[in-house]
């Protein structure tokens, strides 16, 4: 009969916690217990006790928290400005510039119109001294063909006593002296 | 003494008739008895604890624990008191057996009983389920929701046998869910010191098992079969009887560590409580 029982034993039996290993940092109950009365010892202490006293560090770094967060808004606050005040200067300078060019422009402008203004006057003086030449060359012209055509008579006959200096005053030489002294200083 | 979450002591066995539910209703019994706040879980659709505790009324009542775990009803709702005011129940009824085919669909179905009493595990001190004698999903949900298993043993081969089942089964749990169970308690039940089949289980149990097996048997007798019939715990109707002084002495193996609070004067609890 016993032997019965020892051939029907189960071949894999659960471990069960019994065999769950040991954690290292598992604690013990009187390590819990320690820590338990430990916070009943705090808890104690600082009963009526201000928050100053009993949470200085923590005050203290929330100051110095608060103190550093806002140096820091400040600060960048500044700095932005100081930015934005040296683009706004750069900004004028470029203004000045662009405004001084255009004032040259303008100047250059001026003096360009002024000279095609005394260069207009002397075409058209010279057009009017051309047309002035041309009618002389022309009167001259139609003078010497009449003076072809005129019968071989003695010059000193046909023409009257008072006249004989007039054709010398009408040589090409004075006539072009006429035109000159009007063209002017020009 | 109250703890922090109910300690969920499970009676398991997959073969019948070996004592689970008359001894489990004894047990938690005796343990709100002793001043501990005990939740019964009544598993097995046949609803044999909740007939125990004389509350078969409770077995037509519209929600249950089917209710409770498929469709999601508060399980404080399902609760209900019974002739000791520290002692609860959760009973059980037919439509337990139809909580298979629904259970089988729903997310983590292994894990709902253990969800389900973490609702009210911070109410008691110990929950103890009594589950069915079959291998099925709310059997596995039983397990897995259980923090020790209690084991009771018929003392002869058959029963042997069976415990070796019920032992690799437990130990493919374990691997299958790679968690570790917790304690197992193995104890004999319906034991007679004179005959021999008993003693030779018991030797071939305490060899075989010596980590889980318990000093205590409790002993063949009429009284707690005669006390299940009347409706009542055998400490109500048979205070002084042996089999009373052997759930008692499981009370206190099971929980030696957790009972130095426990009460003295048990025997005047028991007489008034």
């Amino acid at each position: 009969m016993k032997k019965k029982f020892e051939s029907n034993v189960a071949t894999e039996i659960p471990k069960t916690k019994l065999h769950e290993p040991e954690l290292p940092w598992k604690l013990t109950e009187e390590e819990v217990g320690q820590i338990g009365s430990k916070d009943d010892d705090f808890r104690a202490a600082i009963a009526g006790s201000s928050p100053l006293k009993t949470r200085a560090p923590f005050l203290i770094l929330l100051v110095m928290t608060i103190f550093g967060i806002t140096t820091y808004l400040i600060s960048s606050a500044v700095m932005e400005n100081e930015k934005m005040r040296t683009s706004v200067a750069k900004k004028n300078s470029e203004l000045s510039l662009v405004q001084m060019n255009l004032m040259k422009a303008v100047a250059e402008k001026e003096a360009v119109n002024k000279n095609s203004a005394q260069l207009e006057k002397k075409v058209s003086d010279l057009t009017a001294q051309k047309q002035l030449f041309a009618s002389v060359i022309e009167s001259l012209t139609k003078k010497g063909e009449d003076i072809d055509a005129a019968p071989a008579t003695p010059i000193l006959a046909m023409t009257p006593a008072g006249n004989t200096a007039a054709p010398a005053a009408q040589t090409p030489e004075t006539n072009a002296a006429a035109p000159a002294s009007q063209t002017g200083p020009n | 003494m109250t703890t922090a979450s109910a300690k969920k002591q499970l009676f398991l066995n997959y073969k019948g008739g070996t004592g689970k539910t008359s001894i489990s209703s004894a047990y938690g019994y005796c343990l709100a008895v002793m001043g501990k706040r005990v939740l019964m879980v009544d598993l097995d659709a046949q609803a044999h604890l909740t007939t125990c505790l004389d509350q078969e009324g409770a077995r037509r009542q519209d929600k249950s624990l089917y209710s409770v775990m498929v469709k999601g009803d508060n399980v404080a709702d399902i609760i209900i008191p019974t002739s000791l005011p520290l002692l609860k129940l959760i009973p059980s009824s037919l439509s337990l057996s139809a909580l298979e085919v629904p259970l089988f669909k729903m997310h983590l179905r292994e894990f709902r009983l253990r969800q389900v009493l973490k609702d009210v595990e911070k109410d008691y001190d110990f929950i103890i389920i009594d589950s069915a004698p079959s291998i099925n999903l709310l059997g596995l949900n039983a397990i897995l929701a259980s923090d020790e298993i209690l084991i009771p043993l018929l003392a002869d081969f058959l029963s042997f046998h069976g415990l070796k089942i019920l032992m690799e089964t437990l130990a493919s749990i374990e691997t299958d869910f790679r968690f570790y169970l917790g304690k197992i308690h193995i104890f004999l039940n319906r034991f007679n010191p004179q005959y021999p089949i008993c003693g030779e289980c018991k030797e071939a149990v305490h060899k075989f098992y010596p980590e889980y097996a318990l000093q205590t048997v409790i002993n063949e007798s009429h009284e707690i079969i005669d006390a299940s019939s009347m409706g009542q715990s055998v400490f109500e109707a048979y205070p002084d009887s042996a089999v009373a002084a052997d759930i008692k002495n499981l009370v206190y193996e099971v929980n030696s560590k957790n009972f130095d609070d426990m009460v003295k004067n048990f025997g005047e609890l028991v007489k008034n409580p």
